[in-house]
């Protein structure tokens, strides 16, 4: 039989699930909108909108931003699961991974400071 | 085409990916990216850029079940990231400086290579899937994982795929990890490797909001409905509609690689 799964394994098979989950129901969600306030105008199709313009968009209740907000989630969801393999691991006192998990998730920080988003 | 009927193909774009992912272990981005730019006429680097956030979609879900059955060498997944991210961050800048004719052949080629090893694959994802535990094992050849790791990230960041048909026969063939361990394993790689090359495609503005979403929506529909399916269907059949497909789309992509070398040339 399988032994049960660690709390920190937990906190992985979490992050990965809802991760995704949310950011689909909030991308559906957008989509829905799209379709429902399209009244015979053509598919907006163009570059996400930087931090500042997203967030006025969210506000005033634009679909395309709901969507973008649901593909920011989607790209952030194997961040957390970084975060939490870094967690699990130091749980389980295996250090030597937990600084390995530690390490790709600099890693991907540095992406980010190479993408420096708008 | 009405806005209804473009969202609409889009979903369905994503839904088929999504289904072949989950029942031949195989699809996303293989599939997203020559539709988009056949289909559609979108730009390669806009494609890859769409097709990467699929792709985590497509991965996390599987990744979660795979984690919770306990078949992920969670240890030797990190480790090998170490390289896959390296490897993602080094495509998807060396997209900037290599000409789009160049990489819809080495597309082309990946699409190749990828049908010719389903073909000789024995075991689908599928059957990987229902079959029981995992056997005891001991990675060897760590050093050669890590380069294999950092070319299937460095493809993944410049084609926009998952990189699975490059790991999963590395892992299994050379650092004698079992094919179960070696799918969960290069599943659960995938979502990371991909949000390496990924945020530098959004900060370019390389993926296409409103295209990217109706995708993924159809893509993880598709894999949650693929797994449902995966245990009543014959995946030979299956696999072999999709080898057909991909070597459709390889030709199509070679056309429009040396046509647009061409075009190139006489201007």
């Amino acid at each position: 039989m399988t032994p049960e799964l660690e709390r920190g394994d937990r906190w992985i098979v979490f992050v990965l699930k809802w991760g995704s989950v949310l950011a689909t129901v909030c991308m559906l969600g957008g989509v829905v909108g799209v379709l429902a306030t399209a009244g015979g105008r053509a598919l907006q199709v163009g570059p996400p909108l930087p931090f500042r313009t997203l967030f006025i968009e969210l506000i005033q209740g634009s679909p395309y931003a709901v969507i973008q907000v649901g593909v920011l989630m989607l790209l952030l969801t194997p961040v957390l699961r970084l975060v939490a393999a870094v967690g699990s691991f130091w749980m389980k006192r295996e250090r030597r991974y937990a600084l390995v998990s530690l390490t790709v998730l600099l890693i991907i920080v540095f992406s980010l400071l190479l993408a420096r988003p708008g | 085409m009405t806005l209804f009927a473009v969202i609409t193909g889009l979903v369905l774009l994503g839904v088929v990916a999504g289904l072949f992912g989950a029942l031949v272990g195989l699809g996303g981005g293989v599939i997203v990216v020559p539709a988009l730019t056949l289909g559609l006429g979108l730009p390669i680097e806009y494609a890859v850029g769409t097709s990467l956030v699929c792709v985590i979609a497509t991965s996390s879900g599987a990744a979660a079940s795979y984690v919770e059955r306990q078949w992920t060498d969670l240890r030797l997944g990190m480790v090998l990231e170490l390289a896959t991210t390296l490897g993602a961050i080094t495509g998807a800048l060396a997209v900037l400086y290599i000409p789009d004719s160049v990489i819809k052949g080495l597309f082309a080629l990946f699409l190749l290579y990828a049908s010719v090893s389903m073909l000789r694959r024995r075991t689908s994802a599928a059957q990987v899937e229902i079959t029981g535990a995992p056997p005891p094992y001991r990675v060897r050849n760590l050093h050669l994982g890590l380069g294999g790791a950092y070319v299937a990230g460095s493809v993944s960041g410049m084609l926009g795929i998952g990189g699975g048909p490059i790991k999963v026969p590395m892992m299994n063939l050379f650092m004698n990890v079992p094919l179960k361990v070696a799918t969960a394993t290069s599943n659960f790689m995938i979502g990371v490797t991909a949000a390496a090359s990924a945020f530098l495609y959004y900060s370019r503005g390389d993926v296409m909001v409103a295209i990217t979403g109706p995708v993924a929506v159809g893509v993880f529909a598709g894999a949650v409905l693929g797994s449902r399916l995966a245990p009543r269907i014959r995946s030979r059949w299956i696999r072999w509609i999709l080898v057909l497909v991909l070597f459709y789309l390889a030709a199509l992509m070679l056309g429009e690689a040396f046509a647009f070398h061409l075009s190139a040339r006489e201007q």
